[in-house]
Parts: structure tokens; C-alpha cells; sequence
């Protein structure tokens, strides 16, 4: 455990430090406030700290409020000394944040047990910085997975809907176009039925690789449901919706499967936000259309 | 005056024992400590006396303090008093008593030096002993 000692008297520093040192502490030494204010604010510093009250420079008391505005989730241990002249200097240290509190001249057991006492302290609370770290990691994660799908990587469909009231309110609220493309696998109960689901789940993959290539940062792929997928395109009118569309299929029916022995072709519909339209009439027509260009024999853009 | 007397005389100049108990009984530490003191202090005396000059009340307070602190430390008890004496008289801000208390802080720090030196040089004959 490493300590910072801020004491402008260098003899009560070297004897403090020494036996410190003989304790098994590592020692940090600074020989006033604007020293040791300069040590706390390295990215790495020692978390148990013992500050002289009355020092040129920053004052103990003053680098304490210091340190507590600061500090995060891993606080410091603070123990201020002072030659006790006044009756209120306790309260007044422990008032500007000090944990703990040791009068010159110390009795260097006491000054040894309030020492581990800070010590234990700031185990505890590294421990528990590093458990809050895992638990924070953890919960992005979690919150990751549950907006992501786990087959092909892209959004599922939590994390559209989420996204889309947002986006559909943004561009009612602004006047800005909005559009959606509502995509199908043609025949693609057929590959599963025939190649079975392994290679069924290889071409998802695929056509998922393949919108992750083509569509743009703030537009989100999502995966509806079995080989469903719909794109939301924000701040677009549905020609260009129209034209990625045209693109992606042109494309899909263009680069043989490595998976599939047969081609894969998708049928796609586009529609754009509309006055009086809420999630679920868009949603409607752009499927509208989707149903369209199946009924048209598959392998094509419908926009409505 | 009396033997006795004496013995808390010298005591009150410093307390050997105290001091060398405060550093774990390390007799190589103590001497080492004394020894800063001695390098140190005299800075702080000439602190006290630029402050009184400069009639500068939070930096003879400051000084004092910090002589104050380090007496206690090395268990110079009648210097730690009238340190303690200066740094209370600079808050109300009266510049004449701290003046005329300069010679006795500065009688007190010479009887203190010629105990620590004693001490680094009788505890140093200790060892060989």
C-alpha cells in the first residue's frame, strides 16, 4: 500500500516516512500543499493520504475539499495532523472531509493503528471500485445482448422499436423524411427444408454481412424475425430508400452463396413517413409493399 | 535547586528517552532525525525573525508552527512552548511581546542543539560500547 505524507517539517517527514517504511508501507513524500495537490492529480497516486493541517501553499484542510469533489467511485483515506491547538480542529477536519485525525505528536502506536485502520478502508473500497467496474462492464453487456441479435449481429427487433418511436417522433417533430425497407429471403423455407437449418442460418448471416456493408452509420439493420429484416433510414426520401434497396438485392442475387448450392434471391418494399403516419401504419404499408413485390414473383423493389 | 530539579530541567530540554521511544527504539533513526533538526531549524528561527521584521503576522504564525511542530516531534519541550507562545501571540497580531521573545526562543534552541548533538555523539559511543 503506498501513502502520501504532505508535512513541510522536514525532519517530523523523514521520521514519519521512516517508520512508515518500517511498517511495510510504500512512501510518497511531499513537502507541502502545492507538492502534494500536484501528487494527487497524477492519473496514479497514492489513495491513503496523511496531510499536515497547516502548510505553505494548499492547506490540508483545502486539499481535502479538493480531493472530495474529484473522486469517483474509489475515494481516498484521509487522515489530517495537526499540533492541536485549537479545541474545534477535530470537528474542522473531519467537516472538510477527513476520515480520521492524528495530533503532533504522535504516539506512533496509535499513529500505526489509524494508519491500518486506512489501510483496511481502502482495500474495502478498492474492492469494492473494482466490483462496481465489473458490475457497470457487465451490465453494458447485458445491454448489448438484449439489443442485439444473436444469429447475424444486427439490431433485433427490441432494439428497432426502441429506436424508430425516437426517430419516427425526431422526424415528425423537424419535417425531415424518414423511410423503411422491409426485406424477405425468397423461397427460403425451401434452403431450410432442403439443406437443413445450418446452412439456412449461414445464408442469414450472409445477407446480414451483406446490409452491414451497404447501409450507412445512422441507419439501422435489424433482424425482424426468421428471415425478415427491416432497414429505417433516417432523413431519407424513398427514392434514395429505393435505390439502396435496388442496390443490395442487385447485389445479393449477384454474389453466389459460399453456403447455399442454389441462389438466394430477396423481394423488398420501401415506403416513407407520411402526415398522420404513426409506427404501425408505416410499418404496414412498407410490409404492403413488400407483400407487393412478392406477389409480382419475388427478386424485386416494391415502393408504395 | 535541587538534583531533581535539574533532571526536569534537562528532560524538559529533551526528553531522550521519549524521542527515541517515538522512533521505535531505533537509535539510527533518532540520530538521523536529530540531525535534519539541526539542519533545519535554524531556517525556521530565521523564518521567525524575517516574518517579525516584515511585521507579516500569517507568516511568523506559519513559522512558528512549524518550529513548534518539530520540537514536539523531537521531544523539545521547552522549545515547543515558547514556539507554541509565538504562534498564539502572531494571531492577535502583536509584534512587540513576540520581539522581546526572540532571545529566549533562540536561548532555547541553542540549549536544545547542545543536547541533540550530545545525544548524536554519546548514543553513537553507546553502539560501540
Amino acid at each position: 500500500m503506498n501513502i502520501l505524507i504532505a508535512e513541510d517539517d522536514a525532519p517530523s517527514r523523514f521520521m514519519l516516512q521512516s517508520l512508515l517504511t518500517k511498517w511495510g508501507y510504500d512512501v510518497t513524500v511531499a513537502a507541502d500543499g502545492d507538492e502534494a495537490w500536484k501528487i494527487l492529480c497524477d492519473p496514479v497516486h497514492p489513495l491513503l493520504v496523511i496531510l499536515d493541517w497547516l502548510m505553505p501553499g494548499i492547506e490540508g484542510p483545502e486539499i481535502v475539499r479538493r480531493l472530495r469533489m474529484k473522486e469517483g467511485n474509489n475515494p481516498h483515506y484521509v487522515i489530517i495532523m495537526t499540533s492541536g491547538t485549537s479545541e474545534n480542529s477535530l470537528a474542522l477536519a473531519l467537516d472538510s472531509g477527513a476520515d480520521d485525525f492524528i495530533t503532533k505528536p504522535f504516539n506512533n502506536s496509535e499513529l500505526r493503528a489509524r494508519v491500518n485502520v486506512g489501510c483496511r478502508i481502502t482495500r474495502l473500497h478498492e474492492a469494492l471500485a473494482e466490483k462496481i467496474y465489473k458490475l457497470e462492464s457487465a451490465t453494458e453487456t447485458i445491454f448489448e445482448l438484449a439489443r442485439t441479435d444473436e444469429l447475424t449481429g444486427l439490431h433485433n427487433r427490441r432494439s428497432f422499436n426502441e429506436t424508430f418511436t425516437l426517430v419516427l417522433s425526431s422526424a415528425r417533430r423537424h419535417g425531415h423524411p424518414l423511410s423503411l425497407i422491409s426485406i424477405d429471403l425468397d423461397h427460403f423455407k425451401t434452403v431450410n427444408d432442403t439443406y437443413g437449418h445450418t446452412i439456412g442460418d449461414m445464408v442469414l448471416k450472409e445477407f446480414s454481412d451483406l446490409l452491414k456493408d451497404m447501409v450507412r452509420i445512422e441507419d439501422v439493420a435489424s433482424r425482424w424475425g426468421g428471415e425478415e429484416f427491416i432497414i429505417m433510414l433516417p432523413n431519407t426520401a424513398s427514392e434514395a430508400a429505393a435505390a439502396l434497396a435496388e442496390r443490395i438485392r442487385s447485389n445479393f442475387e449477384q454474389q453466389p452463396s459460399s453456403a447455399s448450392p442454389f441462389a438466394v434471391t430477396a423481394s423488398f418494399g420501401v415506403a416513407q413517413l407520411q402526415n398522420g403516419d404513426d409506427e404501425d401504419s408505416l410499418i404496414r404499408r412498407v410490409d404492403d409493399a413488400l407483400y407487393t413485390a412478392k406477389r409480382e414473383g419475388r427478386n424485386r423493389v416494391v415502393t408504395v | 535547586m535541587t538534583s531533581r530539579d535539574q533532571g526536569q530541567e534537562t528532560i524538559d530540554i529533551f526528553d531522550m528517552d521519549k524521542f527515541v521511544h517515538r522512533n521505535l527504539g531505533d537509535l539510527d533513526l533518532s540520530r538521523d532525525v536529530a540531525t535534519i533538526f539541526l539542519d533545519s531549524a535554524p531556517e525556521y528561527i530565521k523564518s521567525i525573525r524575517n516574518a517579525l521584521d516584515a511585521f507579516d503576522s500569517v507568516a511568523l504564525r506559519q513559522s512558528a508552527h512549524k518550529l513548534k511542530g518539530a520540537a514536539d516531534n523531537l521531544a523539545l519541550s521547552s522549545l515547543s512552548k515558547i514556539a507554541g507562545r509565538i504562534e498564539t501571540i502572531a494571531q492577535t497580531g502583536d509584534f512587540e511581546i513576540n520581539r522581546q521573545l526572540l532571545p529566549e526562543l533562540e536561548l532555547q534552541f541553542d540549549q536544545a542543539e547542545i543536547a541533540l548533538k550530545n545525544f548524536i555523539v554519546t548514543s553513537q559511543e553507546k553502539v560501540r560500547l
